[in-house]
């Protein structure tokens, strides 16, 4: 008898311990990624994120345009910060497929150097990415806009394209995690715009269209 | 019969002590790294530094503001995203403002690592740049102080109380750091986050949660993990 009580407590401890270590404590839901293999040995993916529904946050001082009006209502840059040349958004990202796989976090803010551009893809059960480039001038999608023919204030139908940066080099990958571990690339922004709302909502698609490869 | 009663009793205690164990473990504690090189200081505090936050569950904080999307797709529902004002010790007004997304760690373990999540900060500071901070938190310290003690154990909250969540990824513990535009640019560091939790009630909701990020960015260039 106390032989099996003593049995029972080595199993019991060892069960413990060994769910502890070996059990699969976090599983994340991962989906299919889509990836294509390029002429130089890269792979290419492209990443969509569809506007308005995709939109989390974003907040931004008066010099970043139609895109800082805080989103949703209440989510404004607080004192202190309010007039800074900075403008956060934060989405949900699909793939080609339409399925949401991710977060990302898009920094836009000027520097001496120039305007710059820091994306956050954030792709759980694959890992994140690093993604940056010079960005866009302060405003450039409400010129855009506005030379298709949208007034100020005014609500907005028809199509745009947007290509961020608009000039060679293309933006950077620049490192991340997991899977992107040991990667570096290229990638191009692209917004297409299909509308703008009375309260200066946009409708309308980004494209992130990478290209990574082994850093050798 | 009687035999297998016992080795059902036996198991119950054993299983009974490998659960004090866990609890006690000195593997999956609070981490040690070291601080007095971050001459760099961000401070938040939760919810007030958040300008928008949201999730499903994964905390007990709630959303902010109304009617922000929630992550309720199976693919994101256990992360969370939120955008934080930061000071600095210097300055009453914020000074930087961070996104910044916790997503639960595949290598959480409870016998050597803790519960761990992927904390991924991407900062702006206005007029110097951005930069990313790729950190691993573990959650079990603080865990185990509220949720098992307070909340499944019934015991007072014995607060406030400081913890350094961050435990890697790098060898010595802490955080990496790397420079993304303007004067950040190419520039790597280290940083780590720690935080206090004032008080712990048995409705499972924290308050007075305040935080800082301490960092250093020199110019080195450092391979990334």
């Amino acid at each position: 008898m106390k032989t099996a009580f003593l049995l029972g407590v080595l199993l019991g401890l060892a069960g413990v311990l060994a769910a502890a270590r070996y059990a699969p404590w976090v599983d994340p839901a991962r989906l299919d990624s889509h990836t294509t293999v390029v002429a130089n040995g890269g792979r290419a993916e492209t990443f969509v994120i569809r506007l308005p529904a995709d939109r989390v946050a974003a907040a931004g001082g008066p010099g970043a345009g139609l895109r800082a009006g805080g989103w949703p209502a209440g989510a404004a840059l607080p004192e202190g910060l309010e007039s800074a040349d900075v403008l956060v958004e934060q989405f949900k990202v699909r793939d080609r497929d339409d399925r949401v796989i991710g977060i990302a976090a898009r920094h836009w803010s000027p520097t001496d150097d120039g305007p710059g551009t820091a994306w956050l893809l954030v792709l759980p059960g694959r890992g994140a990415m690093w993604l940056t480039a010079g960005g866009e001038t302060a405003r450039a999608l409400d010129a855009a806009l506005s030379a298709a023919g949208r007034r100020d204030g005014a609500p907005w139908s028809g199509e745009i394209r947007a290509s961020f940066p608009a000039a060679v080099p293309a933006g950077r990958l620049i490192g991340g995690t997991d899977e992107f571990d040991g990667l570096d690339g290229t990638y191009t922004e692209t917004w297409t715009i299909t509308g703008v709302g009375e309260s200066g909502e946009l409708s309308g698609t980004i494209e992130l269209a990478t290209v990574a490869s082994k850093r050798t | 019969m009687a035999r297998f009663l016992m080795l059902l009793a036996g198991c119950v205690v054993g299983a009974g002590a490998g659960c004090a164990a866990l609890y006690f473990n000195p593997l999956t504690g609070p981490s040690d790294a070291k601080l007095d090189d971050l001459d760099r200081t961000l401070r938040y505090e939760l919810p007030a530094s958040a300008i928008a936050l949201t999730h499903s569950g994964a905390i007990p904080l709630p959303p902010r503001p109304d009617g922000i999307e929630e992550l309720w797709e199976s693919t994101v529902r256990t992360n969370v995203l939120a955008m934080l004002a930061l000071t600095s010790p210097d300055h009453e007004a914020p000074v930087a403002v961070a996104s910044r997304a916790l997503v639960p760690s595949r290598r959480t373990e409870l016998l050597s690592s803790g519960v761990l999540a992927d904390d991924l900060w991407l900062l702006t500071i206005p007029g110097e740049g951005s930069m990313y901070v790729v950190a691993e938190t573990n959650f079990w310290p603080v865990a185990k102080d509220t949720l098992v003690s307070v909340s499944l154990l019934g015991r007072p909250f014995e607060g406030p109380r400081d913890y350094v969540g961050t435990a890697g990824p790098a060898p010595d513990g802490r955080a990496f750091v790397h420079g993304a535009t303007g004067d950040l640019a190419g520039r790597r560091g280290r940083a780590v986050d720690r935080f206090r939790v004032d008080d712990f009630g048995r409705d499972r909701v924290p308050s007075g949660i305040s935080g800082e990020l301490r960092l250093v960015v020199d110019g080195e260039e450092e391979q990334l993990p």
